[in-house]
């Protein structure tokens, strides 16, 4: 049976080594024995997701991101369907602002978002740019990333990570990211799933369960040294 | 006052010279007891102010080389301090007591999120803009974020923009600006239909964000683009690369000008280029200008050749967490004419800052060190393990690879292998390595490429 996956604005959402988190899903669902399609969708192009099994959107810079909001739209009643069966999604950096209700630009424009989830961001003019380690209470070790950033959210009431150091959604709060049914958002930007093999394993069995296929878990030698290095690195 | 402020700086900088300290001191200095020090100086009637994200130093190092050949009287940031208080220091060192600029030319290489406070107190007669990289993201942000801080630092409509045509962010400076000079390359034999690199920075207008169509690329988004939305496109450049050997290391500008590379490189070729047009705009002699250009050997300490046991080795210093910078090293790494190991060492990813931020190596093209002649790859220094799982995704084979977490300990892998050694890494880095070796002097060189 194939595993579909979709990347959607693989260019345009793409900044910080953000392709790194479609590649490793999809290099571990080959290592498992499955079959895998990648599916591109970028401005403009139609998306059919019955079938798909995952959905991933990377980081952007600002500009790229209003660029998105505007089409991202069209596909609104259809990843509002696939979030709601339980279809399987990861966005990261400021893809996540997407899922929102707003974004509030510097200069004071407001950008109406997908209205998924009921959280506003607003822009700063200060970027954010900080290593940052959280927990997570689907898996028992620490998550490992990097947020670069240049905006605050208002607050999430089902968020994904707690943030142990470093930044969050708002810098006065500990909550990051959303977290609803199998629908994984983190402003944390970067190969998050490469750098947590915890998380990625979460994520890929998630997809798995959803097909009815059992996963066998495998250990990646490399993955675990890296993680347990930046985990030291960080004095976490 | 403005004369005693000239005075302290100079005798700072003396006292920091002999104590090997950094060039941005004083500046600060002089800054804290004068703050608007560098408006009160007058200027030479050339001030070329050089920033972008990669190429700067040689760039700057080229220029001065190049106009000091042609008979010019030059002052530059030798030592790449090039925030407003390095700045600083290099204007007032060079300044007579009465506040006056002694050289005919004076070059500055500036930071790209600094130079809007640098040029807010003095306006470059000329303005190179290099390129926009990827580059720092754990300082800079993005790209974009970078090029809004560089939009403020263009103050003086009677500044002359020299711009790489061939950069569609770059190109974006020259929005509501009358006088811009362009430098690009033309279509060549190495040029590319397709960007094969793991992204691409260019699909997307900059102005825009509508599709943006390329004729061709020469490497990331450095190319001939025209954008169908907006109009947004590749301005044909007063200086252009018309001819291109890279193999032989030699070029032609605007048909009618040789120049040849020690370093046998694309981005070499644009560093080049920058400085060929700076000389003419200033009114060297062309012809002059071009022999200066050909074999000069950077000083800057990118290129340096080392010795280890039997092995010859090149160390090819790139910038962290800067994909261009690396995915150039690899270019000339893949091009080796002799049997080589590779080594890439990432142990600090910034000299400046802690930080474990390993996502741009996620963006190199690693995949391209898969080249018969590259027979090992050592991954080195803390982030080893990161390379390796980073490797695991390329096609090269697993028994081509070698782990070494202790730089300490790569004199004695390298003393079981044979072949020569080309090094990659950052300056952060790069002593890990260089006090382990011997380091050859310039005229023992030899490179494999």
């Amino acid at each position: 049976m194939k595993i579909k996956l979709l990347y959607m604005y693989p260019d345009l959402m793409n900044l910080y080594g953000s392709s790194g988190n479609m590649r490793c899903i999809e290099k571990h669902i080959i290592e498992a024995g499955s079959e895998t399609e990648i599916i591109y969708a970028d401005l403009g192009d139609e998306i059919d997701f019955s079938g798909v099994d995952f959905v991933y959107i990377g980081a952007g810079t600002e500009r790229s991101q209003k660029r998105v909001l505007e089409d991202i739209k069209r596909h609104k009643t259809a990843l509002k369907e696939y979030i709601d069966l339980g279809g399987v999604c990861l966005f990261c950096g400021n893809s996540f602002e997407l899922l929102g209700k707003s974004i509030t630009a510097v200069n004071g424009e407001v950008y109406e978002c997908l209205g998924f989830y009921d959280f506003q961001t607003i822009e700063k003019k200060r970027r954010v740019v900080v290593d940052t380690v959280c927990t997570c209470s689907l898996i028992s070790s620490k998550i490992v990333g990097f947020m670069n950033k240049q905006s605050s959210t208002t607050i999430i009431p089902n968020p994904l990570f707690r943030v142990v150091s470093g930044a969050g959604n708002a810098s006065d709060r500990n909550d990051e990211g959303i977290l609803d049914k199998n629908l994984f958002a983190t402003q944390l930007s970067g190969p998050i799933l490469v750098r947590n093999p915890q998380l990625r394993a979460v994520i890929e069995k998630r997809i798995y369960d959803n097909k009815g296929l059992d996963l066998l878990p495998l250990y990646f030698m490399y993955e675990e040294q890296a993680y347990k290095e930046s985990l030291k690195g960080l004095k976490a | 006052m403005k004369a005693i402020v000239i005075v302290i700086c100079k005798i700072l900088t003396k006292i920091g010279k002999l104590l090997n300290k950094g060039s941005s001191l004083p500046g600060k200095i002089a800054l804290k007891l004068c703050p608007n020090i560098l408006g009160r100086i007058k200027f030479c009637d050339y001030v070329i102010a050089v920033t972008g994200s990669n190429g700067k130093t040689s760039t700057v190092e080229l220029i001065a080389h190049t106009l000091e050949s042609c008979g010019f009287n030059v002052a530059y940031n030798k030592e790449g301090s090039n925030q407003i208080e390095g700045v600083t220091t290099l204007v007032l060192n060079n300044c007579d007591l009465s506040g006056k600029v002694k050289a005919q030319v004076l070059i500055v290489e500036s930071d790209e999120r600094f130079a809007r406070y640098t040029f807010s107190h003095f306006s470059p007669t000329h303005y190179v803009f290099t390129n926009l990289y990827r580059d720092q993201l754990s300082r800079n942000g993005h790209p974009e974020f970078v090029f809004d801080a560089l939009n403020d630092s263009i103050k003086d409509k009677n500044t002359t923009l020299v711009l790489n045509a061939d950069d569609p962010l770059i190109s974006l400076f020259a929005k509501g600006h009358d006088k811009v000079v362009w430098f690009g390359v033309e279509k060549n034999s190495l040029s590319k239909e397709k960007n094969d690199s793991v992204y691409n920075d260019g699909a997307y207008c900059p102005n825009c964000k509508e599709k943006m169509d390329y004729d061709f690329y020469h490497y990331a988004h450095i190319g001939s683009y025209e954008c169908k939305s907006c109009g947004h496109k590749r301005n044909e450049p007063q200086y252009k690369v018309t001819s291109l050997d890279l193999e032989n290391g030699s070029f032609v500008i605007n048909g009618e000008h040789n120049v040849s590379l020690f370093l046998k490189s694309i981005y070499n070729v644009y560093n080049s280029l920058a400085a060929f047009a700076v000389a003419d705009l200033v009114g060297a002699d062309k012809t002059l200008a071009a022999e200066a250009i050909s074999n000069h050997v950077l000083k800057n300490g990118r290129l340096t050749c080392f010795a280890s046991g039997e092995r010859n080795g090149v160390l090819l210093t790139s910038k962290h967490e800067n994909s261009v910078s690396y995915n150039q090293s690899i270019a000339l790494a893949a091009s080796s004419k002799k049997p080589c190991t590779v080594v890439i060492i990432v142990d600090a990813i910034s000299r400046k800052y802690f930080t474990g931020e390993i996502s741009w190596l996620w963006d190199i093209d690693f995949e391209k060190l898969n080249s018969p002649a590259v027979e090992k790859i050592i991954l080195a220094g803390r982030y080893c393990y990161d390379l390796a799982n980073r490797f695991s995704y390329t096609d090269i084979p697993q028994k081509k690879i070698e782990i070494v977490s202790d730089t300490q300990k790569l004199p004695y892998t390298f003393s079981l292998g044979s072949g020569d050694i080309i090094a990659i890494t950052c300056f952060s880095d790069r002593d890990k390595l260089l006090s382990n070796v011997e380091i050859l002097e310039p005229e023992k060189w030899t490179l494999p490429f």
